[in-house]
């Protein structure tokens, strides 16, 4: 004990503000969902905020738009960046490939705030440019308030941030790709596949890993993220885009029920532990 | 050694972290230079120069809200008091704002602002605060003398039309009226002349006008119908219920009645030709639950259907996304030409005289006008709509136990409150293109004639009151559902019939809420 006694206190003040910051607020706000909380008095209530998480019916709604949103994120940042990742690896030139791999990653350092304003002005039905555009290509009877219609609003926000090429999502891929064993590959090749094959038969498995990280990092990211719904349409039109998060957020800092707000935040933690021991279980792989 | 030199670096971390924190809350006194010049006779009358502790009084506001003339007029007022340095603390928005407050009273308020905004965060009944213990009760502060104004008692200096609006359900005194806001029409006139059109004085006129201006292909009306559409609800239930005011009033035999604050009740009687005459009123918070019960106020009734009716009909010409969009893109439609007409609030004006002289060769005339009347007398609306001019900047002290502090608060409070640092706040937050919220009600300020002439549209008769508000449209927890009925309502999705069944559902469930939270019987007799 006396031989790490120096890196004991080197990491004591990280670990003091990691209870305090992290798992305080995490204790806290378990003990709270059991709680009627107005941050003043607090009233035991057994499990009353759950019931009401289980029974709301704008909740049941809510998780249906998160699943479209979950599923929408997990192909959204799978697909595009593979994709993209591949075609510049297959790329010859050293400094073609430099600069399309730096271009996509400079993305990267645009807040992503940023983006999801750009993708408010985008969507603006008066001078928003989708709409200027459709106008442009003589396509008017196309022209819609995108993010205010309730058959629209959802989907104009999956929609935004196309093409999808998330900076992390290339990067892992890029790298993942340049570092498959060759010698596998190139015996494809002299047995004669073709790039296709080469992509589907081995890329693909040998790239189980880097799937594995992102399906479970995109799941999480998503089910934490409210900011694009409240930029871009408020949970609306009507109810038409909200979200178990978004309630949350609702509930805690706009109706100040910190109690069902923690309830909430309760439920959303334990689907997110329960995806990520998921995880933790599926990345016991060879690779 | 290796242990000697761990401990070394803790105690340099911490001693860094505390002298950050110690700037952060006693040394931010504002740096620019001052403008808002200390009332001449304050150095007399303010207490003895004796060498006192030096203590810091922040006042919380957020961006853009008179705050660089409230930093000078804090600079001016540590000249005076150098005992006393003062903060403006600038909080991003109204949303953080009132969390800011929620969470450092929550943490036990040591580290709270000692002013704030009322009207950001406890809109809009202060009671809840004022039985917290977390706004100070200013019964005592409204009538004690202002050393900066005259002598005059704080109530004195402030518009007396408006004293009512200072008092929380229990009849103590939360806050103290800066300025008036509310809401109108603006009007592009250029467009509207172009159309041979004038501003409409009726909700059919405004009806026809608008078919006209999108037939022209304007937008007709640019609302911002998330935030600041509920301003016109208020209007018609109040315009519609206010025989039914004298029955929730506090009268003598209730047991909230004290005769010092309540005494003006007894002598109310309704008008429909007195927009004034319920000025004073103080309601009683179980008689106004009571109306759902004992059906003095029908939110499913005749009124409701014609009202929600015209404003469905109203609708038809808002701006295409009306559903979702944010009140800055509703704004550029009206500065931009492409909108005609923008209901908004008096705080507007000042943004628009600004911008206007930004737009150079394409800027454009523009005007107000009122919320208007129907063409027909009807019953069911007697008299005039009143106005949506209502106290908007609103301060309430917090309630602290280091009782000089809290005194020290209440003296820079009386300083704002005075005519001449009221009139230089204004002055200089129209110089440096910060918004004011509308006329002053400090007694004795005056505003520029052109500022006066664009708040035309918002100088109504009287005072709507919010007593009915919540007994027609409250919403407990279901404020997306709340939402979503509306906006089916608008189009068409919903009969008026449906809507309003919804909608008194949410009511009622909010009147539940609010009789279980506060233990209420129901009986105004006897004391919850």
């Amino acid at each position: 004990m006396k031989k790490y006694a120096v890196s004991y206190t080197l990491i004591s003040p990280s670990v003091a503000f990691i209870l305090i910051f992290m798992y305080y607020p995490l204790l806290s706000a378990l003990f709270h969902s059991f709680t009627k909380w107005d941050m003043v008095t607090t009233h035991w209530i057994g499990f009353a905020n759950f019931g009401r998480v289980f029974s709301d019916s704008i909740m049941g709604l809510s998780v249906s738009h998160q699943l479209i949103f979950t599923l929408t994120d997990l192909l959204k940042s799978i697909i595009p960046p593979l994709i993209v990742a591949e075609l510049i690896h297959l790329l010859k030139g050293k400094r073609a490939k430099y600069l399309l791999r730096t271009g996509f990653v400079l993305n990267m350092l645009v807040p992503g705030m940023v983006g999801t304003l750009l993708w408010l002005s985008i969507y603006n039905p008066s001078y928003g440019l989708l709409n200027q555009l459709l106008k442009f290509l003589g396509l008017s009877e196309w022209t819609r308030a995108w993010l205010a219609e309730s058959g629209t609003a959802l989907w104009a926000i999956v929609m935004s941030g196309f093409p999808f090429i998330s900076g992390v999502s290339f990067l892992i891929f890029y790298a993942a790709i340049g570092s498959l064993n060759n010698e596998v590959i190139e015996s494809s090749r002299i047995d004669g596949a073709n790039g296709w094959q080469v992509f589907t038969k081995l890329h693909i498995p040998m790239l189980t890993p880097q799937f594995k990280v992102l399906i479970i990092l995109t799941i999480i990211g998503s089910l934490q993220d409210f900011v694009k719904v409240i930029v871009l349409t408020n949970g609306g039109p009507g109810t038409a885009t909200v979200i178990p998060a978004y309630t949350m957020y609702g509930a805690a800092f706009a109706s100040s029920e910190y109690g069902y707000a923690s309830a909430i935040g309760t439920c959303l933690f334990v689907v997110i532990l329960g995806l990520t021991l998921l995880n933790m279980k599926f990345l016991k792989t060879k690779w | 050694m290796k242990r000697k030199i761990g401990i070394f670096v803790i105690a340099a971390i911490l001693a860094i972290s505390m002298v950050g924190c110690n700037k952060a809350t006693k040394d931010s006194v504002p740096s620019s230079s001052s403008s808002v010049a200390p009332a001449t006779n304050a150095a007399e009358t303010s207490k003895p120069a004796e060498k006192k502790e030096t203590k810091t009084v922040v006042l919380a506001t957020i961006s853009g809200y008179y705050s660089t003339a409230l930093k000078e007029a804090a600079e001016a007022y540590t000249k005076l008091h150098p005992e006393t340095k003062v903060k403006i603390d600038i909080i991003k928005d109204n949303a953080a704002y009132k969390t800011n407050f929620d969470a450092k009273m929550a943490a036990g308020g040591d580290n709270a602002p000692d002013i704030v905004h009322t009207n950001l965060v406890v809109q809009p009944d202060p009671t809840e605060y004022i039985n917290k213990g977390w706004l100070l009760k200013l019964n005592d502060f409204v009538n004690e003398p202002n050393p900066y104004n005259d002598g005059k008692t704080v109530f004195e200096g402030i518009d007396p039309a408006y004293h009512q609006n200072s008092y929380d359900n229990n009849g103590n005194v939360a806050n103290v009226p800066f300025d008036l806001v509310g809401t109108g029409f603006y009007y592009n006139k250029d467009i509207f002349d172009k159309l041979g059109l004038e501003a409409p004085q009726t909700w059919e006129d405004l009806l026809a006008d608008s078919q006209k201006l999108k037939d022209a292909g304007y937008i007709p009306l640019a609302m911002p119908y998330q935030s600041s559409e509920s301003w016109m609800h208020t209007a018609f239930i109040d315009w519609s219920a206010q025989s039914v005011y004298p029955e929730l009033l506090i009268l003598p035999g209730d047991a909230r009645y004290d005769e010092k604050v309540d005494s003006k009740n007894t002598s109310i009687k309704y008008s429909a030709d007195n927009p004034m005459f319920d000025f004073g009123a103080v309601y009683d918070p179980e008689k106004v639950l009571n109306v759902i019960k004992d059906k003095k106020y029908d939110n499913q009734g005749p009124a409701e259907k014609k009202w929600w009716t015209t404003l469905k009909d109203l609708s038809q010409f808002y701006e295409p996304g009306y559903a979702t969009m944010d009140d800055n893109s509703v704004y550029s439609l009206f500065i931009s030409q492409k909108a005609a007409m923008f209901w908004s609030g008096s705080w507007q004006v000042g943004t628009l005289l600004v911008d206007q002289q930004k737009l150079k060769d394409k800027s454009f005339k523009w005007g107000t006008f009122k919320f208007p009347k129907f063409a027909a007398e009807d019953p069911l609306f007697p008299g005039s709509p009143r106005g949506i001019l209502v106290p908007g900047h609103t301060l309430g002290i917090t309630a602290k136990k280091d009782q000089e502090q809290v005194e020290r608060t209440k003296d820079f409070m009386k300083y704002l409150y005075s005519k001449d640092v009221a009139q230089k706040i204004f002055e200089r937050t129209l110089e440096v293109g910060e918004f004011v919220q509308g006329p002053s009600l400090v007694l004795g300020v005056e505003l520029p004639a052109a500022v006066n002439d664009y708040l035309t549209g918002f100088k109504v008769a009287g005072n709507m009151s919010y007593a009915l508000t919540n007994i027609s449209e409250g919403v407990s927890d279901d404020k997306p559902a709340s939402d979503a009925n509306r906006l089916d309502f608008y189009q068409g999705k919903l009969t008026v019939e449906k809507f309003l069944e919804n909608k008194a559902k949410f009511a009622q469930k909010l009147a539940d809420k609010q009789i279980a939270e506060n233990k209420y019987d129901l009986d105004p007799k006897t004391n919850p």
